[in-house]
């Protein structure tokens, strides 16, 4: 098992010293927890292995942001204000323009992919709800939901 | 990165939804090439992206309720996809349009960010100020500026302390306000369970004019119909074990073990009124449903059977 969850965290992370450190990581997070029955276990290992990745990724992404935020309020703003005074206010304009843009990608959407996007992401239906209402297979469902991602994905690179 | 490559990462990322997630066609997937695995995180970002900021794109879209009407001509005939091309993008300009007069109205209509996370998956959202709540699987958190935090389901928060700006949750009525603590809440509609492993939080139920405060090593459980409070203790260890993968109880509501494994599992477990309350203590190994109820029975010595859909705890024809 060890093996095969290393294997794919390297392939997952392309990088073989990160992968050992996160399987490290999750080792010891299963080994706090108890032992006892562990039903479909194999999944569940995987799935803490893709959250330990993403945590990564993410916090990777965000501190590289605020790197090169904090870059730019340099030039900007006096120095002297406290290191995480929040600008309240510019965050609201920026989950404005955040939303907005969303919006506008989402509406502008090819019409089927759009419809099954909507209704799982916006309005909360699962796959095999999206494909009874619309009256097609659930792989049907899911092909046009990853057309949908692929477009938003374009949409929106900055 | 092309859209082919999008298309299959935003496939393999849906895909962990279901049971039958094939994990080694996955692994094979991202061994393939590379890309995959960038276009894998971008796929997965965007996700998370699309549902922080889900509730203002709902309130900035129309509503999308007529997905009946033309759904067998899933395919538009090639002819129209010109006309149907400017049909977006005018709607675009349109929803951008309105989305701006929405906003203008500020604080009477702020945007709420919802965070929900998967079945079986945790998620870890910064709320503000050093303040962070981790969702268990099928739990749902909204954030909206000026007002308090809004949960279902089940969370851990840790708040580092700031008198200044406390932190108030609600949750089925009940208000939680806290000032720097560790502390996790659990509710199922029903019965609503607000533990604390340290610091200090108070706790009032609907409409109650005072506060109950809760301290380290202990909880309070609420009935939600009623809008009562009891205290009792908690172990400290026990409160937001889950996160790494073990679910201690320490006289816990038997239903809101039930909605843990619920939440947990995707598929539903219920438990008789009669057993409802009862005080559950053990620990629970996470796997799939059945599994997690087997271990529910032995510890706790209730009956479990088969309802349609739901396994039902206690009920009669105990075992």
């Amino acid at each position: 098992m060890r093996g095969e969850l290393l294997r794919f965290l390297a392939a997952r992370t392309g990088d073989r010293v990160e992968a050992e450190d996160l399987v490290q990581e999750l080792w010891l997070r299963i080994q706090a927890a108890d032992p006892g029955p562990i039903g479909n276990g194999r999944a569940y290992l995987y799935r803490v292995a893709q959250n330990l990745v993403l945590d990564r990724v993410r916090e990777r992404r965000r501190r590289e942001r605020r790197d090169s935020d904090w870059a730019d309020s340099q030039t900007i703003k006096v120095a002297g204000e406290a290191a995480d005074a929040r600008p309240s206010a510019a965050d609201n304009i920026i989950e404005r323009e955040e939303a907005a843009a969303l919006a506008a990608a989402i509406a502008a959407l090819p019409e089927g992919a759009g419809r099954a996007f909507r209704l799982h992401k916006l309005d909360g239906l699962s796959h095999a709800e999206v494909a009874a209402r619309l009256g097609i297979s659930r792989s049907g469902v899911e092909k046009h939901i990853a057309v949908a991602m692929a477009h938003l994905r374009r949409a929106l690179k900055d | 990165m092309n859209d082919e490559i999008m298309e299959a990462a935003a496939l393999w990322h849906q895909a962990q939804a279901h049971d039958d997630m094939d994990w080694d066609g996955f692994t094979a997937w991202l061994e393939a090439d590379p890309r995959h695995r960038e276009s894998y995180d971008e796929i997965a970002l965007l996700d998370e992206r699309i549902d922080t900021a889900r509730g203002a794109v709902s309130a900035s879209l129309p509503a999308n309720d007529d997905a009946i009407d033309d759904a067998s001509s899933d395919a538009p005939p090639p002819a129209r996809r010109p006309y149907l091309a400017w049909g977006g993008i005018a709607a675009a300009l349109l929803v951008a349009l309105t989305a701006g007069g929405w906003w203008v109205n500020g604080p009477s209509a702020p945007a709420t960010n919802r965070y929900v996370a998967a079945t079986g998956q945790t998620r870890t959202v910064a709320i503000a100020d050093g303040a962070t709540a981790t969702l268990s699987g099928g739990s749902r958190l909204d954030i909206a500026s000026g007002a308090p935090v809004k949960l279902a389901g089940s969370a851990y928060f840790d708040v580092r302390h700031d008198p200044a700006r406390p932190l108030t949750v609600t949750i089925s009525g009940y208000e939680v306000r806290d000032v720097g603590t560790r502390f996790d809440i659990n509710s199922d509609g029903k019965t609503i369970r607000v533990a604390v492993a340290e610091g200090t939080v108070s706790v009032s139920a609907p409409g109650a004019s005072s506060a109950t405060e809760v301290t380290g090593g202990h909880a309070v459980i609420g009935d939600v119909a009623r809008g009562t409070i009891a205290l009792v203790t908690a172990a400290p260890a026990s409160v937001g074990a889950w996160r790494n993968g073990r679910f201690i109880y320490d006289q816990v509501p038997l239903s809101l073990v039930a909605a843990d494994i619920t939440r947990y599992t995707g598929r539903p477990v219920s438990v008789d009124n009669g057993v409802a309350q009862r005080r559950f203590s053990g620990v629970l190994a996470p796997g799939d449903r059945e599994s997690m109820v087997a271990s529910v029975r032995q510890l706790a010595g209730v009956s479990a059977r088969r309802e349609g859909d739901a396994i039902l705890l206690g009920g009669g024809t105990s075992d």
